[in-house]
């Protein structure tokens, strides 16, 4: 179980979070939404101890965050960057072994199979050799999230922290991706999950956490928190919101944006504007 | 057997045939069959109690055999310490010179050499034999911890801070050595000039001695971060998350890659390029994981030192080269085509 505790982030004296509460059970998956600046990623490195709370406190399996050592946390706490860069050629089999280097496995089958099982669930077996520095945006975010699930691939209630994990990758992969952690979290896992694509947050979480400038907005199913008043709210965007009555998933559907091109540039006159 | 333990086995195998034509090679030509016998025979290797007509003998015990294996210990430490650096830096294009060593070495050398009349009054002449070489490790010592500093915050080095802190200690020390050679005399400028592209030329036991546990050390202890190394390739805070200290392994390189380059520059002067280049032919030879690189790189630093000492001493002769001056000329050509090669790899 993880318990955030009226958690404030503070820089140079403006509040990034501001008393934020949640508490999150085995076995559930959590998406965090809302605008950009929201606080989506300061929440997740506050999560995954890159930062600490100036204010409030996180606990995880009974322990404060901070008690932990990097290696024990490590063991049963696995996060997915947005951002990363390889600086030399490592192969990708040797980046998603990575994820097992502070394992404490006893059996060796264990790094084997994580290694084996995450490599073709990811669908990178055939990517095994290549260098890293080859490879396209997406397919090294899914090598990223073979390392990452490799890492606690033994441990199953472990806790995944994903910030964006499907960001560049084709449709089948965003799927496929949000399909692997829906399952993870079947078998016990914590989920925790940033996401932009708001459907697919619909379609595979259980509970969306909705960020507004800092602050919990909404928290609840996806049913009750994506509300046409809540995503004006959140992103000032209209939308019309649907709930499927058989299968029971929402979709929004935004209304879109029209802009007049006639009002771009108008305090440009000739000569300035290009013939 | 696979590609790295052959790596290893042939690098381990080129640097002993480099070892033994370097000690026949020189002034007095020793033919290499005769060596292994020569080095059996002579009981008085170590205790210094060969007879005088023992000329062969003599020449092995106190002039070669200090060098070569100097040049080993100074070649493994570059070598070693410069992968560890492009490690920490991710950055391939680092060298431990990048955090101040070899200009904070220099400044202090010049400094000793400038003031080599006042000084050697007043402490004398036997520690004045010495001076340049303490003078310089100090030197060492002192810019990389300045630099290291600056560095810090949150008790743990931040390596962009790194990077420019390093440049601005290394332009002050540059501008300081270059304030000294202007004032020098002839003499003086000519012994800096030298000092500057490194040599091996005044080897003896003290020295190899003297640096051994300074070598030893971090070539034994810096391939135990090569996990965390390989991580760092990912990013500091993927590090982090996958149960590293990224804190610890960067103080870790950067104490032991100071001390042993810091001991090396002081006995051999500044030598430059091995530290860069020697790390990039590893991962061209074996691929990129630091658990091989760390130690093929010292193999090959102390196989290529051999070697340049080797072409220093015999190209001019009787005249000695700068070996500074071998692994640039070495290394530059080698560099420049791995580059070209890399742009076309991308380019495809």
């Amino acid at each position: 179980m993880l318990r955030v505790e009226s958690v404030s982030y503070k820089v140079n004296g403006r509040y990034l979070l501001k008393d934020i509460t949640f508490s999150i059970r085995k076995g559930e998956i959590v998406a965090v939404i809302g605008a950009n600046g929201a606080g989506k990623s300061t929440l997740m490195k506050i999560l995954c101890r890159e930062k600490k709370p100036t204010e409030g406190r996180v606990v995880y399996d009974g322990k404060n965050l901070d008690a932990y050592t990097a290696r024990e946390l490590a063991g049963k706490r696995s996060t997915f960057y947005q951002q990363n860069t390889v600086s030399l050629a490592f192969t990708a089999e040797e980046i998603v072994r990575m994820g097992r280097y502070t394992s404490t496995a006893k059996d060796k089958r264990a790094d084997s199979i994580a290694l084996s099982e995450t490599m073709k669930i990811c669908g990178i077996s055939h990517l095994a050799g290549r260098s890293m520095l080859t490879l396209s945006g997406g397919e090294q975010q899914r090598v990223h999230l073979a390392r990452v699930l490799a890492q606690v691939w033994d441990h199953k209630n472990a806790l995944l922290l994903l910030d964006e994990p499907v960001s560049a990758m084709d449709m089948l992969y965003q799927h496929q991706t949000l399909g692997i952690v829906n399952a993870l979290a079947g078998k016990g896992y914590m989920v925790v999950c940033v996401l932009h694509e708001i459907n697919m947050a619909a379609q595979y979480t259980d509970r969306i956490i909705m960020l507004k400038e800092g602050r919990k907005w909404w928290d609840g199913t996806p049913e009750e928190v994506l509300t046409t008043r809540n995503i004006y709210s959140a992103f000032g965007l209209h939308t019309s919101v649907q709930t499927d009555p058989r299968t029971l998933i929402t979709k929004v559907s935004p209304s879109g944006i029209k802009l007049d091109a006639a009002s771009f540039n108008s305090n440009l006159k000739a000569p300035y504007l290009r013939p | 057997m696979n590609r790295k333990s052959i790596i290893y086995a042939i690098l381990t195998t080129g640097l002993f045939i480099a070892i033994l034509f370097s000690l026949g090679m020189g002034a007095m030509k020793i033919p290499v069959t005769d060596i292994p016998g020569i080095l059996a025979g002579s009981s008085g290797l170590f205790t210094g109690l060969t007879t005088d007509d023992d000329l062969a003998g003599n020449v092995l015990s106190y002039v070669r055999m200090p060098r070569v294996l100097l040049g080993v210990l100074v070649g493994a430490a570059l070598g070693i310490s410069g992968a560890a650096v492009q490690g920490i830096f991710r950055n391939p294009l680092a060298e431990p010179g990048l955090i101040g060593i070899s200009a904070g070495a220099s400044l202090f050398a010049a400094l000793v050499i400038g003031m080599e009349s006042v000084l050697l009054v007043s402490i004398g002449q036997f520690l004045g034999y010495y001076l340049l070489a303490f003078a310089a490790f100090a030197g060492a010592g002192l810019a990389a911890i300045l630099v290291y500093r600056f560095s810090r915050t949150d008790g743990r080095p931040d390596i962009a801070t790194m990077l420019l802190a390093g440049i601005a200690i290394n332009a002050l020390a540059g501008a300081l050595t270059g304030l000294i050679s202007y004032l020098a005399d002839e003499q003086q400028l000519r012994t800096i000039t030298f000092w500057m592209l490194g040599s091996l030329g005044g080897a003896s036991w003290k020295m190899v001695l003297g640096i051994f546990p300074f070598v030893l050390v971090p070539v034994l202890a810096l391939p135990l971060f090569g996990k965390g190394l390989n991580l760092f390739a990912i990013g500091e805070r993927q590090a982090e998350q996958a149960g590293t200290d990224p804190g610890k392994i960067k103080n870790a390189v950067i104490i032991f890659s100071t001390l042993s380059v810091g001991a090396c520059v002081s006995v051999s002067g500044i030598i430059g390029f091995v530290g860069l280049l020697v790390p990039h032919i590893v991962r061209l030879l074996g691929g990129v994981d630091h658990r091989f690189v760390l130690p093929a790189s010292a193999l090959l630093g102390a196989l290529v030192l051999t070697v340049s000492d080797m072409l220093a001493r015999v190209l001019a002769a009787p005249l000695e080269l700068p070996i500074g001056v071998i692994t640039a000329l070495l290394g530059a050509p080698v560099f420049l085509y791995i580059l070209y090669r890399d742009k076309k790899k991308t380019a495809q």
